[in-house]
């Protein structure tokens, strides 16, 4: 069962000369959990409303289950979506509401008003049917909206930032069940989220989004820990970056030189045709610099300018060269009895862990 | 010293007045102005508009009860046949401004980046003159009149020209183009309310532009719709000068006829029986027609039963 059931080529939106979309290809497998992620504006919504049909791309294709759909009408897509602010009719009963799908296919009223109760039973809100929208809370809108859109078993279930409007506590229980109801009924979900947890925690795979065009594709361990950009590293987690200088590469090994301290970067996934004396930018995540008692080691001599307890780790602040690097300590040792503001300390850096990216 | 205190004291209630207590059956003090006003002014005016229908000649002085004037109007096939002519345009006049104005107001709500400015160009009507915006309309319907001129003697797509003035079509034109505004607005009021992004699910759920418009737009504009409706109801089934001026001898509304007992025809007792059952089948109207509207549209589960 790993098909692709969605396939988006060179996908292009203009509004004048604007370019909500440049130029995005992918492929979504079936029952795959896909996330569209990225800043505001970087053209993941835009891109799920084209694959909705509300949108017409100004160029390139979207393939569902091989047939194209350009000229496919909203309403004759086998997608359903989950609407930012829920979109519910507020003119129509729960029941109804959840029933809109079918009563347009026309499935007659007594097995529309069975489905409908095993849909709100799959949500967790079974015999809500008579109940206004209206009056139910952000949560169960969510839920309802979720039955609504999946009552018609889609082949592809579209969610645009769905829990953006729920608080926080709400909003990580919805995960969970965002990701049991997936898991389910093995449907496709495609998710726009610009919340990096969000998409960490329940995707098979995120696509990064940045400006309109496809930054990175993979796995979310892959995005967090071979990030392809400067961009990648940064909205994914939090990261340091080093300006410094290539001194020598051999196959997945580059040689480079942070101002006076050189390492060897072995294992190198995308060496970046880094040439010789060429510079470059290493990214290092906080958790992979520790600190060195021993100041004859090698590595960086810095003052810690601010300690963040965070309780399962402690991040550290140090200026070395004016420079702010981040650095995170954590669980067995270093808390923040040890270490106080303005201290000395010497900065080791992990190079096995580093990702050699692009100027 | 105690003079002062007076004063101070007269002062203390004085503002007290305005500060919002309640006092016997009224619940707040500053709603005094508005209930009197409604009370002595609109209920007092009613009250004696019932009362001279019950005399036998008040304009001479005869203050005795007598229900001959209702009896002359249950005699009188005339005054029934304009009663109901006149309900007929009104309802004639809705149902056209219902129709005009929804897809305007539609535009305007949905599909127009410029709402301001149109909705000044459609409430602009109201600001021309009664009396010469009617004048306009015959210069424009007349034997001789802009549409003749444009039909017969330019384009010559018929013979003879049209009859258009002096019919029951003339009044109902001259009330749509003024009374539209009442239609528009509230149903403008009611689209801005509407989040579109439901439209879009319903599409996206397999509805149509139709069905969507019908299962999500519709059923949420019904309270505009239904504003708008008894405006122009009342306005146009109440219409005066437009009858007279566009509608020739033949087409005289309810109101020219009640003009006419209490200015010409001095016969005040039977000008208020015309108004009093006039104003009694409109109320009556409006009961039954809210009535029916409530079980035609109001709960939604009952369009689901019918089917």
């Amino acid at each position: 069962m790993s098909d692709t059931i969605l396939s988006v080529n060179n996908l292009v939106k203009r509004y004048g000369d604007e370019t909500a979309v440049d130029d995005v290809s992918f492929e979504v497998t079936n029952g795959e959990f896909f996330s569209f992620l990225g800043p505001s504006g970087c053209g993941k919504t835009t891109t799920l409303r084209m694959i909705a049909g509300f949108e017409e791309p100004t160029s390139g294709t979207i393939e569902m289950n091989g047939r194209d759909l350009t000229g496919v009408g909203p309403h004759e897509r086998d997608v359903s979506m989950v609407f930012q602010n829920f979109a519910l009719f507020p003119n129509k009963s729960v029941g109804e509401n959840v029933g809109f799908g079918l009563k347009m296919e026309g499935v007659p009223k007594a097995e529309r008003s069975e489905r409908v109760a095993e849909y709100l039973e799959l949500v967790d809100m079974p015999g809500f049917e008579d109940r206004d929208p209206t009056n139910l809370s952000g949560g169960q809108q969510q839920r309802v909206a979720l039955a609504r859109a999946l009552i018609t078993e889609p082949a592809v279930l579209l969610l645009d930032e769905p829990l953006s409007s729920l608080d926080l506590k709400l909003r990580k229980n919805m995960r969970f069940e965002l990701k049991r109801i997936q898991e389910e009924l093995n449907t496709t979900f495609v998710y726009v989220t610009h919340d990096q947890d969000e998409a960490l925690s329940m995707s098979d795979r995120i696509m990064l989004l940045n400006d309109g065009h496809r930054e990175q594709i993979g796995v979310p361990a892959d995005l967090y820990s071979h990030p392809a950009s400067q961009f990648s590293a940064d909205f994914i987690g939090d990261t340091n970056f080093f300006d410094c200088r290539v001194a020598g590469s051999n196959g997945n090994s580059v040689d480079v030189e942070l101002q006076e301290v050189s390492f060897t970067l072995s294992g190198v996934t995308d060496t970046i045709d880094a040439v010789d004396g060429e510079t470059a930018v290493v990214s290092l995540r906080p958790e992979h610099i520790s600190l060195v008692s021993d100041s004859s080691r090698e590595g960086l001599q810095g003052q810690v300018k601010q300690v963040t307890f965070y309780g399962n780790a402690t991040r550290l602040l140090v200026t070395v060269d004016g420079k702010e690097i981040l650095v995170e300590i954590g669980g067995g040792r270093g808390t923040e009895a040890d270490i106080g503001e303005q201290e000395e300390v010497t900065l080791q850096m992990n190079p096995e862990y580093a990702e050699l990216l692009e100027a | 010293m105690a003079d002062k205190d007076v004063v101070e004291a007269g002062k203390t209630w004085f503002w007290s007045l305005f500060k919002g207590r309640s006092v016997w059956f009224i619940p707040d003090v500053r709603l005094l102005p508005a209930i009197l006003w409604t009370v002595v002014v609109l209920g007092g005016s009613i009250l004696t508009m019932v009362l001279y229908s019950f005399m036998t000649d008040p304009l001479a002085g005869d203050f005795s009860i007598t229900f001959a004037s209702y009896r002359r109007f249950i005699g009188s096939d005339l005054y029934q046949s304009v009663m109901i002519d006149s309900v007929v345009i009104a309802a004639k006049t809705t149902v056209a401004t219902v129709l005009i104005g929804y897809p305007l107001a539609y535009y305007i709500a949905v599909r127009s980046n410029h709402q301001n400015v149109l909705l000044l160009v459609i409430i602009a009507p109201i600001w021309i003159n009664e009396v010469i915006r009617t004048f306009a309309w015959m210069l424009i319907l007349n034997v001789n009149g802009v549409i003749n001129y444009v039909l017969v003697d330019l384009i010559g797509v018929f013979g003879d020209p049209l009859r258009l003035m002096n019919t029951e079509n003339a009044v109902v034109i001259g009330l749509v183009h003024p009374l539209l505004p009442y239609m528009i607005v509230p149903i403008v009021a009611s689209m801005l309310r509407i989040d579109f992004s439901e439209v879009e699910a319903a599409k996206n759920l397999g509805a149509t532009k139709l069905q969507a418009f019908y299962e999500v737009t519709l059923p949420q504009t019904k309270s505009g719709i239904a504003a708008g409706m008894t405006f122009v109801f009342v306005l146009s089934s109440g219409a005066y000068l437009a009858p007279v001026l566009l509608g020739g001898t033949g087409n005289n509304m309810i109101a020219n006829f009640i003009g006419l007992m209490f200015s010409e025809g001095q016969n005040w007792n039977f000008g208020a029986v015309l108004a009093v059952v006039y104003s009694t089948l409109i109320v009556a109207l409006f009961v039954v027609v809210s009535v029916f509207m409530d079980v035609e549209f109001g709960g939604a589960t009952e369009m689901e039963a019918d089917e």
